[in-house]
């Protein structure tokens, strides 16, 4: 389904990344975990499109996206979240649900001022997902409040519910554990294994070391812009290196 | 095809509209790498300073170059207040809050001349002065004592900047200002004395170019547009940059007014910011993209 | 008395369809146009010279309102990739620029000393009557034109310029291309602005290129500020204000105030800078917030 191939990108003399190769599966949860300023955002933004590599391949389901941009690669069924939330701020949660899953056809301004029948069906459909969508990610309550007044976790829900609307085939989730109330931790990761249950494949950065190691299929350890190692869980926790790069950090 | 004595005189008569763009430029540039916005009330500022020095020749006997100095420090005053009272207030907000805020500051600097002075033509009286022969190319005095401050000026920029403590100061503190901030310099008052030379700067350009054209009200703003084309051109932040971008700017609008028409000044000038931001996000000098 | 209401009505009007023209390109998307009077005035000379050429005025308010939004394809093209400070100027320029334009093309545009002789609306009517008709035809206008608004900001199309508004990566990451948003919304707003000059060509009767000045440019924005953005009937109160405003500063004489006619001018901008710079330090959001809106946007 995808497949990066030695993606190179230096900004100035700064090797942010050093020819990163990796592949992922529907139906698969790859995690990508690694110590801060890794490259782990960056390598989102070179596959998704928001920055030209410097070098190497990005194939989305057998063909090149290197050169689209990122609204194009959205279309093709890659999309991706941002590690600092992008909420739609002066807008209603559902609202920013709504924004992400409209058709290009119906997003026209012919449709929008002169639409008919069809335009209001597709209009009820849409806030139905919508509002499908708000109850699996417990957001029903806040559904009406502006999005800029959610809490910090909640806003990571948002984002992630927005992503879903498109309906992607490839999900790239930037630390979808940041913030969120451990209450709803279970519930995220009971979703997203739902989600790679349902075929999506799923990329996921994270901190939370033992959220990543019950969700993912497999892990890749990235470290100052390369990949250290790669493997299931089992095998990444307990290789002597993963904790070394990580100073500290407690195995699951 | 026109002669090359005739094209070097329009290079030449360029030159003094290039050397007043060039100051009040160099004060847009900085605000904007300091403040984070485009001052479009700079350019009124030079309008201020054109009409403050006919007061003071006017109602004090003074001579002109008494009376210019008394100009240049009231609009450095005015500036100043305006960053005071105003920007400063708004430094956190949108940079387009900063640009609509400034219009309305150019509003009221602009009007208020026009209220007290009214948008009749003025001028200083100065005395007319035979030009100067360079072959076959002829150059008003004035014209060449424009271009003498405005390099005098920049040398002293550059001087300043490059090796001065000040010059660094003001650097870092446009590069990072936490962390200026945090490395215990004084930023509040690193901002205050550049908000007054740039707008001392803007005052001298208006003076000058006063002194050589006439005083409107609108002296200043018919020259936002050059001066922003100068500003982007010679790449923010670089005052070389900034002097050469309006040398060129200034020639160039004096062909275009030369051989096009007087009145497509403007639409040269804009054409070249087009082609640079098209072609050089950066402008010539500068290493900051304007574009995304 | 009937009369003067009719007029300042008429105009009020104009000015409510600019404002609604620049609400939908900087409430619902957030484009700085610096450069709205340039569609104004090559609304109004399009209409004009068609209508003076022998067009049925209809037909030529049309050609009009297409004009003025195909000449927004290039200013869009120009700036939809720039930083908004660079944006806003730029504009300015390219307003000018058809001023200008306006000004040199006499063999086009009968030059600095205007055109004359436009075509009235309903011309053949006696004179009270006209213009009553025109303001009438002109309230049509606006109201239709504010109703599709309105239908288009509650439209899929009118939340995704929204989003864009609020936060264009992200639009970008769910699959709106933002370059041809921002396109359509600048395009129509012009239309309608083209609209708007065609009005005003057929009301004055006489054009010139001092009439197309960045001035009214900055009206505009006061408006659309002081309504507060977003909500298309904040910014006809807005409008409203503004005209009243402006009106109104010429019965201060009355008040015993012995000012000559330019320094009336000039208090009127005077104060007109100064809420300005009151609304920018006090309200940002202007008069009435839609909703609480927020002028910070991350970017």
């Amino acid at each position: 389904m995808l497949k990066v191939t030695d993606i190179k990108r230096s900004f100035g003399g700064l090797h942010v990344l050093r020819g990163i190769s990796l592949t992922a599966q529907p139906g698969e949860i790859l995690g990508i975990i690694g110590p801060n300023g890794a490259g782990k955002s960056t390598l989102f933004s070179v596959i998704s499109g928001f920055i030209p590599p410097s070098g190497g391949q990005v194939e989305l389901q057998g063909q090149s996206i290197l050169r689209l941009r990122p609204d194009q690669v959205a279309a093709r069924g890659m999309v991706r979240t941002f590690q600092v939330p992008r909420e739609f701020g002066d807008m209603t949660v559902l609202d920013n649900l709504r924004v992400a899953g409209s058709s290009a056809h119906a997003d026209t301004i012919m449709s929008g001022m002169l639409g008919g029948r069809k335009a209001r069906e597709a209009e009820a459909e849409l806030k139905l997902k919508a509002e499908r969508m708000l109850e699996r990610l417990n957001l029903t309550a806040v559904a009406g409040n502006q999005a800029s007044a959610l809490s910090g976790g909640q806003k990571k829900l948002l984002e992630l519910g927005r992503a879903l609307m498109v309906n992607p085939r490839v999900l790239l989730i930037d630390e979808p554990f940041a913030g969120v109330a451990p209450a709803l931790r279970d519930q995220l990761v009971q979703h997203l294994k739902a989600l790679r249950d349902e075929g999506l494949c799923l990329l996921i950065v994270e901190h939370d070391i033992e959220a990543i190691m019950e969700l993912s299929d497999r892990i890749c350890v990235l470290v100052e812009g390369s990949i250290l190692i790669e493997g299931t869980p089992a095998q990444v926790q307990n290789d002597r290196r993963v904790l070394d790069a990580y100073l500290g950090a407690e195995p699951a | 095809m026109p002669s090359f004595t005739s094209i070097l005189q329009t290079v030449a008569d360029g030159i003094s509209g290039g050397a007043v763009l060039a100051l009040l430029a160099v004060g847009l540039s900085v605000i904007f790498r300091l403040s984070k916005f485009v001052n479009v009330a700079h350019v009124d500022l030079a309008t201020v300073g054109a009409y403050a020095t006919l007061l003071a020749l006017g109602s004090l006997a003074l001579n002109f170059s008494a009376a210019a100095l008394i100009g240049v420090a009231v609009v450095a005053i005015v500036g100043y207040l305006c960053y005071r009272l105003v920007y400063r207030r708004l430094r956190s907000e949108r940079s387009i809050t900063l640009i609509i805020t400034s219009i309305g500051v150019a509003f009221v600097l602009r009007y208020l001349v026009t209220f007290i002075w009214g948008s009749n033509q003025l001028s200083f009286d100065l005395p007319l002065m035979r030009a100067v022969r360079f072959g076959d190319i002829r150059i008003s005095p004035y014209d060449l004592a424009i271009l003498g401050v405005s390099i005098a000026i920049f040398a002293v920029l550059q001087v300043v900047m490059r090796f001065t403590s000040f010059g660094r100061s003001v650097r870092a503190v446009a590069d990072n200002p936490q962390l200026a901030r945090v490395a215990g310099l004084n930023t509040e008052a690193i901002l205050a004395r550049v908000w007054l030379a740039a707008s001392a700067l803007a005052g001298v350009a208006g003076i000058l170019l006063a002194a050589k054209t006439v005083i409107t009200p609108y002296l200043g703003w018919h020259m936002l547009l050059p001066a922003f084309a100068a500003m982007i051109f010679g790449g923010v932040g670089s005052i070389g940059g900034t002097f050469a971008a309006a040398m060129i700017i200034g020639i160039v609008s004096e062909f275009a007014a030369t051989y096009w028409l007087p009145t497509y000044r403007l639409a040269a000038i804009f054409g070249v910011i087009v082609v640079v931001l098209l072609v050089r996000p950066q402008g010539l000098f500068g290493t900051k993209a304007v574009a995304k | 008395m009937t009369a003067y209401i009719i007029a300042i009505g008429t105009i009020g009007l104009i000015y409510v369809l600019l404002a609604l023209s620049l609400n939908l390109q900087w409430g619902q998307t957030g484009l700085i146009n610096f450069g709205l009077v340039a569609f104004f005035g090559i609304g109004a000379y399009v209409s004009g010279l068609l209508a003076v050429g022998g067009w049925p005025i209809p037909l030529a308010m049309l050609a009009a309102v297409l004009a003025a939004a195909a000449a927004a394809w290039p200013l869009g093209r120009l700036t939809l990739s720039l930083k908004e400070d660079y944006l806003a100027v730029i504009a300015v320029g390219f307003s000018e620029v058809v001023r200008s334009v306006f000004e040199n093309e006499a063999w086009l545009t009968r030059g600095p000393s205007g055109l004359p002789g436009v075509p009235r609306l309903y011309g053949n009517a006696p004179d009270g009557l006209r213009d009553m008709l025109l303001f009438m035809t002109l309230l049509l206008a606006v109201i239709v034109v504010f109703a599709l608004l309105e239908r288009l900001i509650r439209s899929p199309f009118g939340r995704t310029l929204r989003g864009i508004r609020d936060n264009e990566v992200a639009a970008a990451a769910l699959g709106k291309n933002v370059v041809s948003f921002k396109t359509r919304s600048l395009v129509l707003g012009s239309g309608i602005a083209g609209l708007a000059g065609a009005f005003y060509a057929h009301y004055l009767t006489f054009i010139s290129p001092e009439q197309f000045t960045p001035d009214v440019t900055f009206n505009v924005w006061i408006a659309v500020i002081i309504g507060g953005s977003g909500r298309n009937l904040g910014v006809v109160l807005g409008t409203f204000i503004l005209i009243l405003f402006l009106e109104g500063s010429r019965f201060l004489n009355d008040l015993g105030l012995a000012l000559d006619g330019s320094q009336l001018g000039a208090l009127r901008f005077i104060v007109v800078g100064v809420a300005l710079v009151l609304c920018m330090l006090y309200r940002p959001a202007g008069l009435l917030p839609a909703g609480g809106k927020g002028k910070n946007r991350p970017c």
